[in-house]
């Protein structure tokens, strides 16, 4: 059999000839890289061998975390602000996940339910709405990457890593807003959706949208920003002036009432005015007397959105139905009427003066329109500048109906009655067939003319009777039944008495009785033989009949003189 | 009972407990882990047990601390042949059979620890150690082919010759063994070897050795006693016509058995120097 030289260094010697035989077979590679526990993964692969172990590993320290993060400082600016999903805790060393010495195949990127099953949520960053959707690569993607030329220059694989993105959205979104708005996009839009931009409110804003600005378009207040491509969705946000109206809208009123349009108008709509804090003063038509207290509706309506104001028939009917125009001096409203109010009129006396018709008297206490009335009853109609005036029957009814026609003339009731006042009657009675006279002169009318009926001013003028005895009481009882008028219808008292007084002023005893007075008679008081009736009180005397003999008288103890018995 | 048979059971008693406590270990290791080891290598790092047993790992660690504590352990038994200061130091067959437990036992938690993956240079370690566990059965199948006497020490051929003779006159006596019965015991020692070279025929002795009862049966001995002695006597014959074969196979068995024990014991240091520098301790 074959024997080695030396019995005590067989072992060795075959061990280290063994060793080398057994070297290659067992792996493959270079000689100080067998020390390794495995390949690297491709990524790593530039770390292979035995000089660069200590590029990830320390002495006496297994854990590699610090050496991995002196590489991959992306990851470490990460863990230093708790950033990412390697910012979470539990992630202590980067050996639970990524596994090396795997072999050069490897993927030390390891996705536990698949790529598609990685919950975003982890990352810090949780995939919500259209984000939801998207392919890992759509956002992963080299021209998203913020640090990527460093990276490329460093060797990094750009499209393999899923770091690089910030979470800004304009990291990986146009700003359309060209940087108007802070980059916190999310403050206004969703993942779901760019438009709407349903967490924007404008409310929030400077200039809060308050009625018909609530429904007005974006894009109406917002105009484009200059550009070209996609830059051109860009419009402009902020800085729009709106400290005055003007800036957004046309003044229609040219500037007159300044720049303060809300001092009249609301949001609501252009037409729609606050009352409360609108000044029709500021306006070419300050709104006085009645005018102030319309409603607007009243004179802005329809297509009357700024009626004319010029002449009062801009917005006011001729109540008198065109009758001023041929009338210069009524052509102007404003010459007669005033914004207090239609009526009353300032048709002033003396412009009435002026008219064919003065007026005088009452007339000038009438209210216009008992003359002016209008042609028909029905509100609007023209009121009748110019009733006829020849006669006052034009405008008064009759109250005589017809009785006084006889004596009015030409003069018509003017006749009798002047302008000052009805009741101021100037008639001649002695025109009629009743003269006037005595204590007649100072009694009222109305004591012999009686009403006709119970209308007003209704007198019976016609006709009036004119015997004494309608109008007064027989004070003699009857006594003078046989003297009678020569109608024979009543007692003529006129015989005795006048319409001076009552005194019998006429009465002749010698004429008018059966016993003349005479000698001792005449000086007697007329009491003495005409006493008073039986059973009066004393008013009514007795006249008729009275005895006339003497003994009649005399038959008594007359009374003498005085002092004696006859 | 003898003092021999009392070493024989306390040390057998021993070998067994640790054995079943290796069982133990390695049997809740596999099971705990038997998904994690089922795993295809390249999706393990993801398993969620990956951490607990790779080698890493704290089952995976302690089981190549163990191992390796048992490998290292095991050079003892040399260093008890080698040293004269412990030659008192029990039966060198004693420290055999601990020997061949921790040379079963270590590499076995080794490969539990390597997880059943081996790379780089402590694969020569790894597959060196499974060189010296394997040669190691063989070693210890032509062991038990070189003959001994009751103190383990080698027996000459003369030795061995001397007992083949003894056993003859056994037979003699006992079996009636004539020339004849003694040409078909002799055929059937050797004949499944003759015709072939030597070294072709030695593969075909452990069947020839399982089929020795029913040659013998057929060889008809006339009692209990002649079969016995017939099987010593065909075994020994077999030892002796094979001695010099394995005597010389032992020989060269040392010399591949120790090398490939000297690799894997080298990078197997190397392997846990570096580990323990690159901070792979016992603390998790």
């Amino acid at each position: 059999m074959f024997e080695l030289p030396c019995r005590g260094l067989r072992p060795m010697a075959i061990s280290m000839l063994l060793g080398l035989f057994l070297w290659p077979i067992c792996d493959s590679g270079p000689v100080f890289g067998q020390l390794s526990p495995g390949k690297l993964s491709r990524p790593h692969s530039h770390l292979e061998g035995l000089k660069n172990c200590g590029n990830c590993h320390s002495l006496g320290d297994r854990r590699v975390l610090n050496k991995c993060l002196e590489c991959h400082d992306e990851i470490a600016v990460r863990r230093e602000a708790g950033r990412g999903l390697h910012g979470r805790a539990e992630y202590t060393d980067c050996t639970d996940c990524h596994v090396e010495h795997q072999g050069e195949d490897y993927e030390l990127i390891f996705w536990p339910q698949g790529i598609e099953g990685f919950d975003h949520v982890e990352t810090g960053f949780p995939l919500i709405g259209r984000h939801a959707e998207l392919a890992c690569r759509s956002c992963h993607l080299k021209k998203f990457n913020y640090d990527a030329d460093r990276w490329e220059k460093r060797g990094k694989d750009l499209g393999r890593t899923y770091l690089g993105l910030d979470e800004t959205c304009v990291s990986c979104h146009e700003d359309l807003h060209r940087g108007q708005f802070p980059p916190d996009c999310t403050a206004c839009h969703t993942t779901v959706h760019w438009r709407p931009a349903s967490g924007f409110d404008h409310e929030r804003t400077r200039f809060p949208l308050t009625g018909r600005h609530r429904s007005v378009g974006c894009v109406r207040c917002h105009p484009p920003l200059p550009g070209e491509g996609p830059a051109a969705k860009a419009r402009l946000y902020a800085g729009v002036d709106f400290q005055v109206c003007s800036d957004c809208h046309q003044d229609p009123h040219g500037g007159r009432l300044g720049p303060n349009c809300v001092g009249c108008h609301t949001t609501v709509g252009w037409r729609e005015v606050d009352v409360k804090t609108f000044d029709h003063d500021r306006t070419r038509y300050p709104l006085r007397g009645r005018h102030a207290r319309l409603r607007c509706r009243q004179c802005h309506y329809g297509d009357r959105k700024r009626p004319a104001f010029t002449a009062c028939n801009d917005c006011h009917a001729d109540a008198h139905g065109s009758q001023a125009l041929g009338k210069l001096h009524l052509l102007r409203c404003e010459d007669c009427h005033d914004v207090q109010g239609f009526r009353p009129a300032n048709f002033t006396f003396e412009r009435h003066a002026r008219t064919a018709y003065p007026l005088r008297g009452a007339h000038q206490a009438v209210p216009c329109d008992l003359c002016h009335r209008t042609e028909s009853a029905e509100a609007g109609m023209p009121v009748n500048l110019a009733p006829p005036h020849q006669g006052c029957l034009d405008c008064h009814a009759d109250p005589h109906r017809g009785q006084a026609a006889r004596f009015a003339g030409e003069a018509g009731c003017t006749q009798c009655h002047v302008q000052d006042s009805w009741a101021q009657v100037s008639f001649d009675h002695g025109l009629t067939a009743f003269q006037l006279t005595g204590r007649h002169l100072l009694i009222p009318c109305r004591a012999c003319h009686l009403p006709l009926d119970d209308k007003p001013g209704s007198l019976r003028l016609v006709g009036t009777p004119t015997a004494c005895a309608v109008c007064h009481q027989d004070p003699h009882a009857g006594q003078f039944q046989d003297k009678l008028t020569a109608d024979g219808r009543h007692v003529a008292c006129d015989r005795c008495h006048v319409t001076r007084d009552w005194l019998a002023e006429l009465f002749d005893h010698g004429r008018d009785s059966r016993f003349p007075l005479r000698g001792g008679h005449e000086k007697v008081a007329c009491t003495a033989c005409h006493p008073p009736a039986a059973g009066t009180a004393g008013g009514l005397l007795q006249f008729k009949p009275l005895p006339i003999r003497c003994s009649d008288c005399h038959t008594q103890k007359f009374p003498g003189p005085e002092g004696s018995d006859d | 009972m003898p003092q021999d048979s009392r070493k024989h059971l306390l040390h057998g008693s021993i070998l067994v407990l640790l054995g079943l406590g290796v069982v133990a270990v390695v049997g809740w290791t596999v099971l705990q882990g038997w998904d994690f080891y089922a795993t295809p290598l390249a999706e393990r790092p993801h398993h969620q047990d990956f951490r607990q047993f790779r080698p890493a790992g704290p089952v995976g660690h302690w089981l190549g601390v163990v191992g390796s504590a048992m490998i290292l352990l095991l050079f003892t038994y040399s260093l008890r042949k080698r040293l004269a200061a412990w030659g008192r130091l029990g039966e060198l067959r004693i420290w055999l059979r601990y020997h061949i437990f921790l040379g079963i036992a270590g590499p076995v938690l080794i490969i539990m620890h390597t997880s059943f993956k081996v790379s780089g240079l402590v694969a020569v370690s790894f597959w060196s150690m499974v060189a010296v566990a394997l040669s190691g059965v063989f070693g210890r199948y032509l062991y038990q082919q070189l003959p001994r006497n009751f103190l383990g020490h080698d027996l000459s051929l003369e030795e061995f010759g001397a007992q083949g003779e003894a056993l003859l006159v056994d037979l003699v006596e006992h079996a009636g063994l004539d020339d004849k019965r003694l040409q078909e015991l002799e055929d059937i020692a050797l004949g499944p070897f003759l015709g072939r070279r030597i070294l072709l025929a030695l593969p075909r002795l452990p069947l020839a050795n399982a089929m020795l009862p029913r040659r013998l049966a057929a060889w008809q001995p006339s009692n209990g006693q002649a079969l016995g002695l017939a099987r010593r006597w065909v075994l020994l014959r077999r030892r002796i016509h094979f001695f010099h074969l394995v005597r010389d196979l032992f020989h060269w068995w040392h010399v591949l058995h120790k090398p490939f024990a000297v690799i894997m014991v080298l990078i197997m240091l190397v392997h846990v120097v570096l580990a323990v520098a690159l901070g792979y301790n016992l603390r998790y």
